[in-house]
């Protein structure tokens, strides 16, 4: 079957945010080989913070947190994404991912590789490099449904962004519903029911 | 591992009146068969609310953290009893698979390979059910209930048609709403049977009573 290529961008945030869902973690722990991360997402292009500047807006974030079982340590990442169709895809895309990347601690970049993004083209090499030097992360996928497809291209760099910086950002952009789960899920930690005790 | 390609049911339901016949045993055994075996990308959904194949893949502890994380099918129930547009697949848990084989940071990145994930149940889901069939309940209607949630379970299902190959609902004893909704959408209904008189009369009723005169399927 042909692959169909997606020429909005906001019909592919429901795949993203699917992969963010459930995948993600297991991608993280993959890269990581520690155990799998809590993860909670949100489509946040439209929710809260500036009026206008699409460089300002992330199109889906995820806050991953992850707790130590021998070692204390409690440490919440959060990653937000820019979405490109491969219409919309140029080196810029790189750029803006690089600049939202200042809300959390890892910034990525979402692509469909198929067209004139493939992954055999000059434009796709264009794209990862700048990626790589900008230390954004790279996922592509050709198929947007299909789960097994979806691939990371390049791990991103941990920026220094302040950890009230990426607070004020979820407390700003996640919706009620996506807050309430992590506050549930902190205060499991705190009353120790996600513990082993 | 296998790479046989999965061609099989979308939806299969571990269903009888009677309990303490081996349904969440049996739902487990075929998720991880199929995931290791079949390299199928199963997800279980418990509609029991004894969880008992949540603690069984999940553990006690895993399933706490779920429970605490708001990412279990009672959280879904309460969304639709509430009327928020939560999407299903941000209740999964995924990469849940006991078997170092299917676990997430032993699994490469390239080509299809079977997974494990699951929609957990908690106690409360009784409470949470109750919730959507007051909120649901027709006078003129006794099946309004069930037809509304077969609706939104038919949704759910249909949105990870690409990310899940297999849908097993592990359902409890007796004949509950989610149940029903579960049994309308399943393509094939495994029956665990216990080998005594009891046992066959309990398949009888699940037959005539629940799947021949409540639903009409048969």
């Amino acid at each position: 079957m042909p692959i169909e290529q997606v020429t909005i961008e906001r019909e592919l945030y429901d795949h993203v945010h699917r992969f963010l869902s459930m995948d993600f973690n297991g991608v993280l722990a993959r890269h990581t080989g520690a155990h799998p991360p809590q993860v909670f997402s949100d489509v946040v292009s439209k929710a809260g913070g500036e009026a206008d500047g699409s460089w300002t807006r992330p199109d889906l974030a995820a806050l991953a947190i992850v707790r130590g079982e021998f070692v204390p340590f409690l440490r919440a990442d959060l990653h937000t994404f820019e979405v490109k169709t491969a219409k919309g895809l140029d080196v810029q895309g790189a750029h803006e991912a690089s600049a939202q990347g200042r809300f959390g601690h890892y910034a990525w970049l979402v692509f469909q590789a198929v067209s004139r993004a493939d992954r055999t083209t000059a434009l796709f090499d264009q794209v990862l490099r700048s990626s790589v030097r900008l230390g954004v992360g790279v996922v592509t996928f050709k198929e947007p449904c299909d789960s097994n497809g979806w691939h990371v291209d390049a791990w991103p760099r941990r920026t220094a962004t302040d950890d009230a910086v990426a607070d004020e950002f979820v407390a700003s952009r996640f919706r009620r519903e996506t807050k309430n789960k992590i506050r549930k899920y902190l205060s499991g930690l705190k009353t120790g029911d996600n513990t082993d005790e | 591992m296998s790479s046989r390609p999965w061609t099989g049911k979308r939806a299969l339901s571990i269903a009888n009146l009677k309990g303490g016949v081996g349904k969440s045993t049996t739902t487990m055994m075929v998720a991880d068969a199929l995931s290791l075996n079949w390299s199928v990308r199963v997800l279980v959904v418990d509609l029991d609310a004894q969880a008992n194949a949540s603690q069984m893949l999940l553990s006690f502890k895993g399933l706490q953290i779920a429970r605490t994380s708001g990412v279990t099918l009672t959280d879904w129930v309460d969304s639709l009893v509430e009327g928020s547009d939560s999407k299903f697949y941000t209740y999964v848990k995924s990469g849940i698979s006991g078997l170092t084989e299917l676990s997430p940071q032993n699994m490469s990145q390239h080509g299809k390979s079977g997974s494990l994930s699951i929609v957990p149940s908690t106690p409360e889901l009784r409470f949470s059910e109750l919730a959507f069939d007051h909120r649901n309940y027709s006078r003129q209607d006794s099946a309004a209930s069930t037809l509304v949630m077969t609706s939104h379970l038919r949704s759910a299902i249909e949105s990870l048609a690409q990310s899940v190959d297999l849908v097993i609902f592990d359902c409890p004893p007796g004949f509950t709403t989610l149940t029903q909704a579960a049994l309308n959408i399943s393509d094939a209904i495994i029956s665990p049977t216990l080998e005594e008189p009891i046992g066959a009369w309990s398949l009888k009723a699940f037959r005539d009573f629940g799947l021949r005169d409540t639903l009409g399927v048969l």
